[in-house]
């Protein structure tokens, strides 16, 4: 008795977990492969592959997943490479004054530092009325744009602003941990070149432990949104603006093609964080 | 006196108890030995109520304890490692199962005096478990159960995780100890010389089946207990070491 | 020289954006190319009070929603966490509270929308609650699960093996020790909350002013000073907490 009444609270605990924790993802991707696919929605009418067919062969589509895909990749690169160098730098002479600025941009919700660098950046923005005072430029119209533009450089600049500290203070953490001055040492004593420890050791090791995080946050600039809305163009845009455009549309066609973008980008997350996510023992 | 009675336990298709049987003096010591994996550990942990046995039953006093929750059995278990409180300082740690019964702090604090000077740690009372040694920390963990006075002692291997010598310490000091306290204990190890020091009564755990032995002798014969290789192994070395010529 | 010159560009492109927003929510009538010589006032700020109080309510919607939420989700992700031990198979269980980490908020938003709609939970703030909760838990799940370990579990059951009852080990051994992973699950828990806009806008349809919607609701009115005096008040508390921790603890308590 007591028995059967322990497997009823374990399965109405398991039954609690579930509804939070897996049921609203799963139904939300039931739903919007569902509509994908003709089965549920406003012109549903039964089983169709003409959405997906008509998303496989919208340029706009294509061109919104290989810009998110690009963009993240060049901000964590740029990311990267600043956060170690700065790390390695902070390893021959340590900075503690520098340690503390790169804790102020994680209060930065990304909405708010894509604002505050949409007021830098702009035509009319501080940098250039900075450049205006001190005669670089002519006027509004000689600063380039850099905001809103397609190679988005406003929408990089923020996102190393976002990234850049973080990876920093973790190289620098991870430093310390290998004892990086130390093996440094020892490479030193086995005649080695700086440039050789750099590549051979400094900068795999920092990133081969780093790796989870590396690839959590290369799947947080792909889905980003807040920044991309005040600093990215509408063509090409990111693949969640290209989602949520179609999704709010007026037009009730664009409807389904938005919900199979939403499995798309879903899916990709998933592929990106899962393939080798297991090795990480975090599950 | 405690009995278990034809205890079995399967995890999916593997038998690992088939049918235990063995009754315990009160204040006696019943070593367990067998290899790794042998179900040893399972036997502790379905005496001391973390897991039920398939079929069977154990008694204290005569009454059935299956029904009993872990907390309720006065039965403690303690494992290789010490796993004392590490938030708690010495003294916390020791007066944890009076204060959780809510004794009043005057008799607390006389009776975690009174066995901290027993086993010599009136001078770490104060101390965190981090800066104990290995030694000190296992007094400590047998304290702490020590003061609460359970009918049954279960441990698992208690000295495992220590150095030769802080071994040996710890095998005369539980020495001391179960005869003053007059403790009833079942101790699981797989260290033979260890079984021979601390048991009244010893067994064998094979093939999920419990062999208890009557005399040492029959311990020492039995091809199951392992002893009698270890016994050829030190006739060997003495052998080696009269044969040695003398430098 | 050159490491110096390095550092303090690094520290201008870190500071840069709280400089702006301070000096937006200080100037108005800002005209191109008014830069040092401008219309300071602090009229914006004062205005916090009387013209733009709905900041303040917003402020205080978000921190009200930002706290309860951190704290359900602690609790609730403690629980599953510690919960999921029992179960058999446990790191697939656990995988699918991975998704916060994966997908963007807003598409989790978009996710649930539809639902929300039929539920009638779409435009109220219950249904932001709920759906941000949501998105929180799993977050929390994972992180305290890091703090169940074998370890753990063994120093729980030796607790009750000296008479504990669950209750007593819970609150006497556990939380104890789980502080430091109950404190982090509480801040960052809160601050995903906080920082939550793209859920907020689609789930909560404009109607649920949070300081965040406020923030894109004043940009988008083309009022950038009180835009950054609403992002002040978004990036104010955890500056202001590691301020204080810095000065408290005379060290940030954040150092990694």
């Amino acid at each position: 008795m007591k028995s059967q009444t322990r497997s009823w609270q374990f399965a109405g605990v398991l039954s609690l977990y579930l509804l939070i924790c897996g049921v609203p993802l799963l139904a939300g991707l039931g739903y919007s492969l569902g509509y994908s696919l003709g089965l549920t929605g406003l012109l549903s009418q039964g089983f169709t592959l003409v959405h997906w067919q008509t998303l496989l062969q919208d340029t706009d589509a294509w061109r919104s997943m290989g810009y998110s895909l690009l963009v993240a990749a060049i901000s964590m690169a740029l990311s990267l490479s600043l956060a170690l160098g700065v790390a390695w730098l902070h390893e021959l002479r340590s900075q503690n004054t520098l340690r503390r600025w790169l804790l102020l941009p994680l209060a930065f919700p990304p909405l708010v530092a894509g604002f505050s660098w949409y007021y830098l950046l702009s035509p009319s923005g501080f940098l250039s009325r900075l450049a205006f005072h001190l005669g670089w430029i002519g006027g509004i119209e000689a600063f380039p744009v850099i905001v809103n533009d397609f190679p988005g450089v406003g929408l990089v600049l923020t996102h190393v602003f976002l990234v850049f500290p973080l990876f920093a203070l973790l190289f620098m953490h991870q430093s310390a941990k290998v004892r990086m001055g130390a093996l440094w040492q020892v490479a030193q004593s086995l005649g080695s070149k700086r440039s050789q420890f750099l590549r051979r050791v400094y900068i795999p090791l920092q990133l081969r432990k780093a790796e989870l995080l590396i690839r959590l946050y290369a799947i947080f600039l792909i889905g980003t949104y807040e920044v991309a809305l005040l600093l990215g163009r509408s063509s090409p845009r990111v693949m969640t603006l290209y989602i949520t455009d179609k999704l709010g549309r007026f037009n009730l066609a664009d409807i389904p093609q938005g919900h199979a973008m939403l499995v798309v980008y879903i899916l990709l997350a998933g592929v990106l964080a899962f393939g080798g996510i297991k090795k990480y023992r975090i599950l | 006196m405690i009995a278990v009675m034809d205890f079995q336990k399967k995890y999916g298709n593997e038998i690992v108890l088939d049918g235990v049987n063995f009754v315990l003096e009160k204040g006696k010591t019943l070593c367990v030995t067998g290899a790794s994996g042998s179900g040893k550990s399972t036997l502790l942990r379905l005496l001391a109520g973390w897991e039920s046995p398939d079929a069977g039953d154990f008694r204290i006093a005569g009454k059935s304890m299956l029904h009993i929750p872990p907390s309720q059995r006065k039965v403690v278990y303690l494992s290789q490692e010490p796993l004392l409180f590490p938030h708690l300082s010495v003294a916390k740690n020791l007066s944890y199962g009076l204060e959780i019964r809510r004794l009043p702090g005057k008799v607390v604090r006389e009776r975690v005096g009174e066995l901290a000077q027993r086993l010599g740690l009136d001078t770490q009372l104060h101390k965190m478990p981090d800066q104990l040694s290995g030694g000190q920390k296992q007094r400590v963990s047998f304290g702490r159960s020590l003061i609460i006075e359970p009918e049954i002692f279960l441990l698992d291997e208690p000295f495992a995780s220590l150095d030769h010598q802080t071994r040996e310490e710890m095998q005369v000091l539980f020495g001391e100890l179960r005869l003053t306290f007059s403790m009833t204990t079942i101790f699981v190890t797989h260290d033979i010389k260890e079984a021979l020091m601390t048991a009244d009564q010893l067994a064998t755990l094979k093939g999920g089946k419990l062999t208890v032995f009557d005399q040492v002798q029959d311990f020492l014969a039995s091809p199951e207990s392992g002893a009698r290789k270890e016994l050829d192994f030190w006739t060997r070395i003495q052998q080696l070491q009269q044969h040695e010529p003398q430098q | 020289m050159m490491q110096k010159t390095l550092n303090t560009l690094i520290i201008i492109f870190l500071a840069l954006p709280l400089a702006a927003l301070l000096y937006l929510s200080a100037v108005k009538f800002w005209v191109y190319p008014d830069l040092l010589r401008a219309h300071f006032s602090l009229e914006f700020w004062s205005g916090l009070g009387g013209t733009y109080s709905g900041l303040t309510s917003s402020f205080a919607l978000s921190l009200l929603m930002a706290t309860s939420i951190s704290l359900t989700a602690t609790g609730l992700g403690f629980f599953f966490s510690a919960f999921l031990l029992l179960v058999p198979g446990r790191s697939t269980w656990l995988a699918l509270s991975f998704f916060p980490y994966l997908i963007a908020p807003v598409s989790f938003g978009a996710l649930l929308q539809t639902y929300f709609v039929r539920f009638g939970l779409s435009g109220s703030t219950g249904g932001v609650w709920i759906a941000q909760l949501l998105f929180v838990v799993p977050y929390a799940n994972i992180l305290l699960s890091t703090f169940w370990n074998r370890h753990i579990r063994q120093l729980y059951q030796q607790a009750i093996t000296l008479g504990a009852r669950p209750l007593q080990a819970l609150s006497g051994i556990i939380l104890p020790l789980a502080k430091p992973w109950l404190g982090l699950s509480l801040l960052q828990c809160f601050l995903i909350s906080w920082y939550e806009y793209g859920i907020t806008r689609l789930i909560g349809i404009g109607k649920v002013q949070t300081l965040t919607v406020g923030v894109m609701h004043y940009l988008n009115e083309a009022n950038p000073h009180v835009a950054a005096l609403a992002a002040i008040l978004l990036v104010s508390p955890v500056v202001l907490l590691g301020a204080i921790s810095y000065i408290v603890v005379g060290k940030l308590s954040l150092q990694v």
